[in-house]
């Protein structure tokens, strides 16, 4: 991640700041969002994000690590992830040096110490300098024991390594979870965090960030594939578009009139990226021509 | 709570607002309560709109519980309610209405489906129906069998976490070195972990509709019988729509499950939607996804009253993200049965197994013969 050399410290004292500190970081930000950043570094507590997939939730811990010059540090998350992958893991092959070079002074207290240690994400994050932002991805996909290992971190940033006793964070670090609702989250989690559901953004938002991240669209290209984009999302659809697939769409797209096509042929050729399931595909091609005829540009 | 108290009418306005939430049904606990307090100390709003996000973000803890949070918080601090007195919170006054159920104050309670269209029955008629016959003792007998032949032959996965094990899968260091350090850093012997088979998930779909009559409660104690055993089991059941029911049925007395179960389901003889309500599983993301790499399977006689392509369509769809798929019918009674309905031929290529659902007894049977696990 590259690090960022401003001097001035970016304005996370507001929602108002805290929105224009994303935006240079290249990500547009609506006043919920905004505020519930603001509120995790006031009070220091992890942000626990939710929303349908495609809406900005991964995408914000890093705008957030651009913004404020700190690593990020990802942890996915997958079933049947355990301690010694998010945590902490013990380097056995040196360890197994160290006891075979001691020969037989060697015991077993020698071998568990900080020397030994090999950080995880969760570690790393506590004993990263600065504070890193850590982003804790698709927590929902781990299972409901592997939240228990989060628990200790996320209400006092801090771990307990039975062997060695409790490290804590110097600086503690800009947390981000991010769940995709495919199961309830444990009370015990949600209690340590602060809760945002993020919406589809509004058309006013979404034409800006189509204008600001694929480069020559017009304004009324824009306006009117945010109308589609949003007509579409109203049809029955097993997976409604989110923003990372509008934008693509729109790139698509862009790259296709430029090659000499009009808005509606180049939009029709490119809709696998917009919608990527073949019945969804059936759908839109059967209820949403009118929609794409309307783009142009 | 750092008490508020009554001291200045706005801290009563608050502590009024945190107690209509919790009736509301939103269960925001003591240290989500303190977070709110400090953030209005911390960073105080300057705009209604600032003191809602604020309020929304440290109080609410799900999706749901947003959808409940907005009407309580337009009750206390929208626009046209800058003079609210405070509250007394014994009264029912217009501003602190009783909640009804769980859907905050100012959301009418819905109609009750089918009300005054004939198609819902009536609920004596469907307590009668669930009313908890106790299962006699060669049907106790049979539930049994069911729930053993379960355990034993439902179908596995390795898990994906390593245990410590006899079988040679990976060499486990941590508890060699440990070994080793007790013998002088001398490596003694080998220690291995290995993945252990895990059941795979079984989701049941029960079919409540009146055509199965006699048969709703034996489906749902096989249901609740697959549910005790080591593998991880959820329940729908549908008729015109679909319902969850792993948490009422799963947990706690039988009888009393059978009830509830009654008083959710609310499409009894409603006719079957088989397809409907299968795509209502796919349009709730947090549904769909206990479909894939799943033991699914369901329960019903297949008498689609509604467009057999939608129903060809969702078991599809199913058979993609399942492990396998199995229908039971109580129309299948032998080997000879074959598919007449137009709904059940067009989707019968699709699944992995027809099997009979004809009795406890043919049920039992079923899942004993899924020996190839």
């Amino acid at each position: 991640m590259a690090k960022d050399t401003r001097s001035k410290k970016p304005d996370f004292t507001s929602s108002t700041g805290v929105t224009a500190v994303l935006e240079e970081a290249g990500y547009l930000t609506d006043e919920g969002l905004a505020t519930a950043v603001q509120l995790a570094t006031a009070l220091q507590k992890p942000l626990l994000l939710e929303g349908e997939p495609g809406v900005g939730k991964t995408e914000i811990a890093r705008a957030l690590s651009t913004a404020l010059g700190r690593d990020l540090i990802r942890l996915q998350c997958y079933e049947g992830i355990d301690a010694a992958q998010a945590l902490y893991e013990w380097n056995y092959a040196k360890q197994l040096l160290a006891v075979r070079a001691d020969g037989e002074k060697a015991g077993v207290d020698d071998v568990f110490n900080e020397r030994f240690l090999v950080e995880r994400p969760l570690l790393k994050a506590l004993r990263s300098g600065p504070g890193a932002v850590l982003l804790v991805d698709e927590v929902d996909r781990a299972d409901a024991e592997f939240e228990a290992f989060l628990l200790e971190f996320l209400g006092d940033f801090q771990i307990t390594v039975p062997e060695l006793g409790t490290i804590k964070a110097v600086h503690p670090p800009l947390v981000v979870l991010t769940s995709n609702r495919t199961r309830e989250l444990h009370d015990a989690l949600k209690r340590r965090c602060l809760y945002h559901w993020i919406d589809f953004p509004e058309p006013a938002r979404e034409r800006r960030i189509l204008e600001l991240k694929v480069p020559g669209l017009t304004e009324a290209a824009a306006a009117s594939l945010v109308d589609a984009v949003n007509g579409i999302r109203r049809l029955s659809l097993l997976k409604k578009p989110g923003i990372a697939e509008s934008i693509e769409w729109a790139r698509a797209g862009q790259v296709l009139v430029d090659g000499g096509n009009d808005w509606p042929t180049a939009l029709r050729r490119a809709l696998g990226l917009l919608v990527k399931d073949q019945d969804d595909l059936e759908t839109v091609l059967a209820e949403g021509k009118p929609l794409l005829r309307a783009v142009n540009g | 709570m750092a008490d508020p108290g009554a001291s200045s009418p706005a801290a009563g306005h608050v502590t009024g607002f945190l107690a209509a939430l919790r009736q509301a049904g939103i269960t925001a606990p003591h240290q989500k309560q303190q977070d709110f307090l400090q953030t209005l100390s911390a960073a105080p709003p300057a705009t209604r709109r600032g003191l809602y996000w604020r309020a929304r973000i440290t109080l609410a803890g799900s999706k749901a519980e947003i959808d409940r949070f907005d009407p309580v918080f337009d009750t206390w601090f929208g626009e046209n309610q800058a003079g609210v007195k405070p509250p007394d919170l014994d009264s029912e006054g217009e501003e602190v209405r009783k909640p009804d159920s769980l859907h905050g104050g100012t959301v009418p309670l819905p109609l009750t489906p089918g009300e005054g269209t004939g198609q819902a029955a009536s609920s004596d008629d469907l307590l009668n129906r669930m009313s908890p016959r106790r299962a006699n003792a060669q049907e106790q007998a049979l539930i049994k069998r069911a729930r053993r032949a379960a355990e034993r032959y439902l179908p596995r996965r390795p898990s994906l976490r390593l245990k410590p094990s006899h079988t040679r899968d990976v060499i486990d260091l941590r508890r060699m070195i440990r070994a080793a350090a007790r013998h002088g850093g001398e490596l003694i012997c080998f220690r291995y972990r290995a993945r252990p088979m895990k059941k795979r998930r079984v989701l049941i779909f029960v079919d409540v509709s009146g055509s199965l009559k006699g048969l709703t409660p034996d489906y749902l104690r096989f249901a609740r019988a697959l549910g005790e055993t080591s593998a991880k089991v959820e329940v729908f059941s549908f008729g015109t729509r679909l319902t969850r029911l792993t948490d009422s049925l799963l947990n706690g007395v039988f009888d009393r499950a059978l009830q509830r179960v009654a008083a959710k389901v609310e499409d009894f003889e409603g006719g079957t939607q088989i397809g409907r309500a299968l795509s209502d599983f796919f349009a709730h993301r947090q549904y769909a996804g206990l479909a894939r790499g799943a033991v699914v399977i369901i329960l019903s006689d297949g008498l689609e009253r509604g467009d057999p392509a939608l129903l060809v369509h969702a078991v599809q769809r199913l058979h993609r993200l399942a492990e396998r798929l199995v229908w039971l019918t109580p129309l299948k009674r032998d080997d000879d049965y074959r598919p007449v309905t137009r709904a059940m031929a067009a989707v019968a290529p699709t699944l992995d197994h027809i099997g009979g659902a004809a009795s406890l007894e043919r049920l039992a049977a079923e899942i004993s013969e899924w020996t190839e696990a």
